[in-house]
């Protein structure tokens, strides 16, 4: 909608500012080395020059332990309430690209118009006011340009974008939700850049990129039988050694399980991440599991990915953010499985 | 906030029947009467039945949405929540959401010459398309129910076998059992379903055929229909995986493109033939 | 080609080509050369993959546990990973007859994460690690670094460089490494802090815990084919849900059922995704377990195989003071 810039340290500035009256949700150093989005209180905490996150902002639209709902039960009285609901109003700052994507694509799955949207996804989507910041130093497992639609500055689903510059951001306000932002707090912004200075700082960016894959035809090649019926994953599913880290830290994976909690004739029901990657992920009554190994499970896993969210949903449930092969204990590489799978069909 | 539609609500048990060998008919009525009334389920759908700290389960609605004012749902005690499901009693409550994934395709199958084939509690999700047939009887042809069980005992729903549905015009009982114990009393035929299929060998033209049972079973039905001449399309069956939200996003029951809560459990032929499975069916 | 390198595929080629074993275990370049992952090599084509560096860090042995391996193979262990065939043998996970063991000296894994900082991780050619430094050589430039700023915690006080199982031998036996850090200094620093301090170091950790059980799978001494964190009838006290008591609840339970099967190879913290020291809380009652029970270090000679784990047999003279 309109280009902008704010100096790097006004943005400090702003986001103060902004914490007075929303929550603002940012990347923070944890630990040495370990980056997490989590509420913060000043702007000080909030790591701009970061590569990732270890846990992408799913975590914020879709918690990893998410309260349903609470209940009183005796055997002949129930009573079920829903829990008070979520009335604040949020800022989701710093979201890379890959992330970005990551929303939409869950968008797909939990805030779609049918009967079943997800209330707790979308009343957090709804009250979320995202800022998106492009990465200036893509790191060595990204490889979001290989993928459709996707670069290290791609404003995706973002209502304002950032992009470092030399000295400031340029600022890119996209939706309603930005342009709101940005004209109530519109003493931090200034009009120096156009979308041609955007361009060109694109493609310094990208030529920064250290990792790529082909991904043409993805889709299609995983759609042949004997692609699925291939060795391929016997083989693979060798060195897996069966964890969640992959899908637990994978942007789009939404897989959850459902338990209660309950003390005596109280409790509540929530759900809670689950992986495919665990062997009773599918296990149902009689032990009967129709993906009774690592080789269904790992399959699964890329199938998921490359070729049943795309035909469900019209797009790759891969954003290219490499996580997955980054932390993989064995390096299990989707990148590689990529080309391999070309070279199978 | 719109609706969380992984909340169940309270449901009352109005009446339970011991059906066979570890499964029991469970009538329930939703506290809420405008719920109960609007509820509608079209046959062959499922609710979540729920035990509050205990869990939840997926489980399909065998009565037809023509009897409005109740929901019943045959259950075998086969693991934790529906072990504490059998021990409920008349006036206990209970917790459900729903109706919940997909129909019989009653509508495409009208004017038609239907085949039921069922074994055990496979009979279940089948009892709510067959009352719905009869509550419709004059939009639909010719009837014959293939049913088997392991032994006598293990029948379920004796009264609509033996009673209610033979009474009705144009409908055709085949019943066979497994094998018997000397207590049984049993004169009728001792084989397999799909042995008894074969016998009865009914003619593709113009025909249904609806199929729920053991995995075992449902292979070779397919199979003899297949021989039969049945098209993939005239072959309908329900496929079943480990469920938990019901509602297509949860993961757990995904082939291929498909999430068998939200997308089935009904599925034709055609459709089962589409998804990436190891092995034949 | 490095001389490691050669070695090992001309080890590995000589056994397949002889027939000796179906199935040699080693490892190959991942998405770069400085980053490797497992090759599980049955044809002489596979094995012309095989590498060996400074970066071959998995525990290999461990891959070899599930039983679905039904043809004798061959494994590369360094002296870390030998001691975990010793623990995967006491638990009957290993065929000794059925597995050759190749052992490597080793003088420390370079830690990727320690150096990205320094060096570019993506054009890394070669690395060579002396008991005086780390040589990181790039595509531009060639990177002197200290122990401690290249090897992985666990590498900077080794106490067994060399595989204490082995068939056969590759490479020269590495002579006494520099102790640059003392674990058990630090592990014991932690247990003299108050109960408040030790709760704030803990909870600090546990809360960021993701529960993927990364740590759980990459452990030699968690065997079980199903492990009571796994099933929903099992785990009823345990909730499935990520709250920081029950992430408590899974490390100290975990560690418990670890106790004196440990063999501190240091993979649960090396997988942790979020940076938590569970090596410290293993380390621990493996000291713990030495006090009680005089077991010194486990698993460090093929005489340990028939010498259960000490919660698993009982003696007269085994201390008794909680009963």
């Amino acid at each position: 909608m309109s280009t902008k810039a704010i100096d790097k340290n006004k943005l400090s500035e702003l986001l103060n500012s902004l914490l007075f009256k929303q929550t603002l949700i940012a990347p923070v150093e944890a630990e040495e080395d370990i980056l997490l989005f989590k509420n913060v209180e000043s702007a000080d905490q909030v790591v701009l020059d970061y590569q990732n996150t270890i846990t992408p902002v799913k975590d914020w639209f879709f918690s990893q332990t998410e309260e349903l709902f609470e209940f009183k039960n005796k055997i002949t009285e129930l009573e079920i309430n829903d829990l008070p609901a979520t009335d604040g109003e949020y800022i989701l700052f710093g979201a890379r690209p890959c992330d970005l994507k990551s929303v939409e694509l869950l968008d797909l799955v939990f805030d779609e118009d049918g009967e079943f949207s997800d209330s707790f996804y979308k009343e957090k989507r709804d009250r979320t006011t995202i800022i998106g910041l492009s990465c200036s130093e893509p790191g060595a497992y990204c490889f979001c340009n290989s993928l459709d639609g996707l670069s290290p500055t791609a404003t995706c689903n973002a209502d304002i974008m950032l992009t470092e510059m030399d000295g400031d951001y340029l600022v890119e306000v996209l939706t309603d939700k930005g342009e709101k932002l940005v004209s109530d707090n519109s003493s931090y912004f200034s009009d120096k850049y156009s979308e041609e200075d955007k361009e060109t700082r694109t493609e310094e960016i990208v030529s920064n990129m250290k990792l790529t894959v082909d991904v043409d035809d993805i889709e299609a090649i995983m759609q042949k039988e004997d692609v699925y019926l291939s060795d391929y994953w016997q083989e693979l599913s060798l060195k897996c050694l069966g964890c969640a880290v992959c899908t637990y830290i994978c942007p789009t994976c939404h897989c959850y399980d459902i338990r209660d909690y309950s003390r005596g004739n109280a409790g509540i029901r929530y759900r809670c991440w689950d992986s495919c990657m665990f062997n009773d992920f599918t296990e149902a009554a009689g032990d009967h599991n129709p993906r009774p190994t690592r080789r269904e499970r790992v399959r699964q896993r890329f199938m998921h990915k490359l070729r049943f969210f795309d035909e469900r949903y019209g797009d790759t449930g891969c954003v290219g953010c490499g996580r997955c092969l980054e932390k993989c204990p064995v390096n299990l590489d989707i990148t590689r499985v990529i080309s391999d799978v070309k070279e199978l069909a | 906030m719109s609706k969380n539609p992984l909340r169940p609500y309270p449901a009352t048990i109005t009446e339970v029947r011991d059906e066979s060998v570890g499964i029991k008919t469970f009538k329930v009525v939703l506290d809420d009467e405008e719920m109960m009334k609007d509820f509608n389920q079209e046959p062959g759908q499922c609710a979540q039945l729920s035990i509050m700290g205990v869990g939840e389960a997926m489980i399909s609605i065998t009565s037809p949405r023509t009897r409005s004012e109740y929901l019943e749902f045959s259950i075998a005690a086969v693991g934790k929540l529906t072990d504490v499901i059998h021990e409920l009693e008349e006036g206990d409550k209970i917790a459900l959401r729903g109706p919940l994934g997909s129909s019989f395709p009653y509508q495409k199958m009208q004017g038609k010459d239907l085949v039921f084939i069922a074994g055990g509690i496979g009979l279940a999700p089948l009892r709510s398309l067959i009352n719905f047939v009869f509550d419709n009887r004059e939009d639909y042809g010719h009837v014959d129910i293939i049913y088997g069980a392991r032994s006598p005992k293990h029948l379920c729903f004796k009264e609509e076998l033996f009673e209610t549905w033979p009474s009705i015009d144009d409908v055709d009982l085949y019943l066979t059992v497994d094998g018997t114990d000397e207590d049984d009393n049993w004169d009728g035929r001792t084989g397999y379903v799909p042995d008894y299929l074969k016998d009865v060998d009914p003619d593709p033209e113009g025909r249904i055929t609806v199929t729920c049972g053991p995995p075992i079973m449902i292979k070779f039905v397919l199979e003899a229909l297949q021989d039969m001449g049945f098209e993939d399309e005239q072959i309908i069956t329900t496929l079943e995986l480990n469920m938990k939200c019901g509602i297509g996003k949860c993961g757990r029951c995904n082939i291929g493109n498909k999430y068998i809560c939200l997308d089935g459990p009904v599925f034709d032929l055609t459709e089962i033939k589409e998804l990436p499975i190891d092995k034949e069916l | 080609m490095s001389k490691e390198t050669e070695l090992v595929r001309n080890k590995a080629k000589e056994l397949l080509e002889d027939g000796d074993v179906e199935l040699v275990v080693g490892y190959e370049e991942g998405t770069y050369p400085s980053r490797t992952t497992p090759l599980f090599a049955d044809t002489l084509e596979k094995a012309e993959r095989l590498i060996w560096n400074p970066f071959c860090v998995n525990s290999l042995p461990k891959l070899l546990s599930k039983g679905h391996f039904e043809d004798k193979l061959a494994v590369f262990v360094k002296g870390c990973d030998s001691r975990t065939v010793i623990r995967l043998l006491q638990d009957n996970q290993l065929d000794r007859d059925e597995v050759i063991v190749l052992g490597i000296p080793c003088n420390g894994n370079v830690d990727l994460d320690k150096i990205k900082d320094k060096v570019d991780i993506t054009t890394i050619i070669e690395v060579e690690v002396t008991n005086n430094g780390v040589n990181v050589k790039t595509e531009g430039s060639t990177e002197e670094l200290s122990r401690e700023e290249a090897l992985y915690d666990k590498c900077l006080d080794c106490r067994f460089p060399n595989p204490v199982i082995a068939d056969e031998v590759i490479g020269n036996e590495v002579s006494e490494l520099p102790k640059n850090k003392n674990k058990d200094d630090e592990v014991a620093s932690l247990a003299n802090k108050s109960v408040a301090e030790k709760n704030e170091f803990w909870e600090a950790h546990f809360e960021r815990c993701l529960r993927c059980y990364a740590c759980r799978n990459a452990c030699s001494a968690c065997t079980c084919r199903d492990c009571l964190f796994d099933r929903d009838e099992r785990s009823t006290w345990l909730a499935k849900g990520k709250t920081l008591s029950d992430n408590e609840a899974f490390h100290i339970t975990r560690a418990f059922h670890v106790a004196g099967r440990c063999v501190d190879c240091g993979e649960c913290e090396r997988v942790c995704p979020v940076g938590i020291p569970v090596q410290k809380l293993n380390r621990k009652i493996s000291l713990d377990m030495d006090n009680l029970f005089g077991i010194g270090e486990i698993a460090t000679s093929e005489d340990d195989i028939d010498n259960p784990p000490p919660l698993g047999t009982f003696l007269t003279e085994d201390p008794e003071e909680f009963m």
